[in-house]
């Protein structure tokens, strides 16, 4: 098998959040915490307006920059290639929350340690797919073999797009059907806070 | 102050190590003479250092696991080299007390723990700049480190063997050219890299220099204080050692200490990590 990583079809997601809220309550995440987020992007003037919703998680990176930093250990390549966080090594220092472009890892204060997503591995381990993808009603992501999902999704995704740092810096394990506001920097997109 | 924690380990271990650097200077010049107050002064530096760093982590009692991987993290690399220069400081008062006539073991000691400093400073900077976090992202990141650890350094040498300075008047004179060479090209990178970010096209950057913004009082006092306690030395320096010129020297050196605490504070209020909508 080859490299694993999510696909997400942001041409069909409507910004439910049924994913962020499906992987806050398999984490059992407290208030702030989100190993999964809907971000919602907004350009332009009425009547002339565009956007995008854009749901996020660990990358899984080829080349993950806390893997590399972590001195612990704790951020580490599991055998499928995921970046996993061993949370009896973890102590908390935080580089890897100052490493990942991409504002993934997270620092839990109740519990010392940094988390973020492993793409649920026991569910994956156990045949199933992550608590993300089977809670989307638009189906809108996925996670498997990312040659697999290139040739089932089309020769036109895209790992990078306006709003997210250049994919070259870590390479991340993530394929997305990307609409034109993401793709054309001269639109200027703005984060909706909600 | 979310990285209280950090400014005082990073300031404590590196005027730890531009004082042995000058100690070992020193030792090279005039093999005579022991710096006491000056080595003692670094080892307690180092070590409040280093218990500092252990307030910023989650876990403290489990650090030693920081050590786990010299060979791919900057982090593990700086707290291995960090606790060879403390300890080789430690070794050496434990030799100025117990074994004050072997100074060639103790001038052998402080240029090895002169050298693993040096090293252990460009560590420091490794793990800032090779981060995810713009602002950290350049050339400015190394010079302001190694600028703090020689001005410092030098400056607090002086002060804490101002009397052993009657017998090595050339070392006074290298101390203040040292500091007004690091002050230099702290001034000459760092503001020119921080006209180069304000042309940057990165959101990341931006949000830094708006927090800078918002600090210019904090900058001013940096350079004010910087610039004013190496021109003081500067000025000392034709002057015979008295009265006025230790109150100098401790002006000085109040000064150079200030304007790096103000700077590094600086430093690290100025994160903004590259994330979604900020690259």
């Amino acid at each position: 098998m080859g490299q694993l990583g999510f696909y997400f079809n942001m041409v069909e997601c409507m910004g439910c959040k049924a994913c962020q809220i499906a992987c806050k309550d398999k984490n059992d995440l407290k208030v702030g915490e989100l190993f999964r987020k809907v971000l919602n992007f907004e350009c332009g003037v009425y009547p002339n307006v565009g956007g995008f919703y854009l749901s996020v998680s660990c990358n899984h990176c080829a080349e993950a920059k806390c893997v590399r930093g972590c001195p612990t250990g704790a951020m580490h390549y599991a055998e499928d290639g995921t970046v996993q966080h061993n949370k009896d090594l973890c102590i908390g220092c935080r580089y890897c929350v100052w490493n990942c472009p991409y504002s993934v890892p997270q620092y839990l204060e109740d519990k010392n340690i940094v988390g973020k997503c492993d793409a649920c591995k026991d569910l994956r381990d156990a045949g199933e797919n992550p608590a993300c993808v089977d809670a989307c009603p638009m189906r809108t992501l996925k996670f498997g073999d990312l040659d697999e999902l290139k040739r089932q999704y089309g020769p036109d995704l895209v790992s990078e797009i306006t709003v997210l740092p250049l994919a070259e810096v870590t390479k991340p394990s993530l394929l997305m059907k990307a609409n034109i506001y993401a793709l054309d920097p001269s639109y200027k997109l703005k984060l909706k806070e909600v | 102050m979310e990285h209280l924690a950090l400014t005082i380990f990073s300031i404590c271990v590196q005027a730890a190590i531009g004082i042995i650097i000058f100690v070992a200077i020193a030792g090279l010049l005039n093999k005579g003479i022991t710096f006491k107050k000056a080595t003692i002064t670094a080892a307690g530096l180092g070590i409040v250092g280093m218990l500092a760093s252990l307030m910023h982590l989650g876990k403290p009692f489990s650090a030693i696991r920081a050590l786990n991987q010299f060979g791919s993290s900057w982090l593990s690399r700086e707290i291995w080299f960090t606790a060879i220069f403390v300890g080789l400081t430690i070794v050496m008062v434990v030799l100025i007390y117990a074994r004050a006539q072997n100074k060639s073991a103790i001038n052998g000691l402080a240029a090895a723990a002169a050298l693993v400093g040096l090293i252990d400073v460009f560590f420091m900077a490794a793990i800032y700049s090779s981060s995810s976090v713009p602002f950290w992202q350049s050339a400015a990141t190394y010079v302001e480190f190694y600028a703090a650890a020689i001005s410092m350094g030098a400056i607090l040498f002086l002060l804490l063997s101002i009397n052993e300075m009657a017998e090595m008047a050339i070392m006074k004179k290298i101390v203040a050219l040292a500091v007004a060479v690091a002050v230099i090209l702290q001034v000459a990178v760092v503001v020119p890299s921080l006209i180069v970010m304000s042309a940057s096209s990165s959101t990341a950057v931006h949000s830094s220099l708006a927090i800078l913004g918002n600090m210019a009082v904090a900058i001013a006092l940096k350079w004010i204080f910087i610039l004013t306690g190496a021109l003081l030395l500067l000025w000392m320096l034709k002057d015979e050692l008295s009265k006025l010129v230790t109150n100098i020297v401790l002006s000085s050196t109040v000064l150079l200490l200030a304007g790096q605490i103000v700077g590094r504070y600086l430093f690290y209020a100025a994160m903004v990590v590259t994330g979604i909508g900020l690259s």
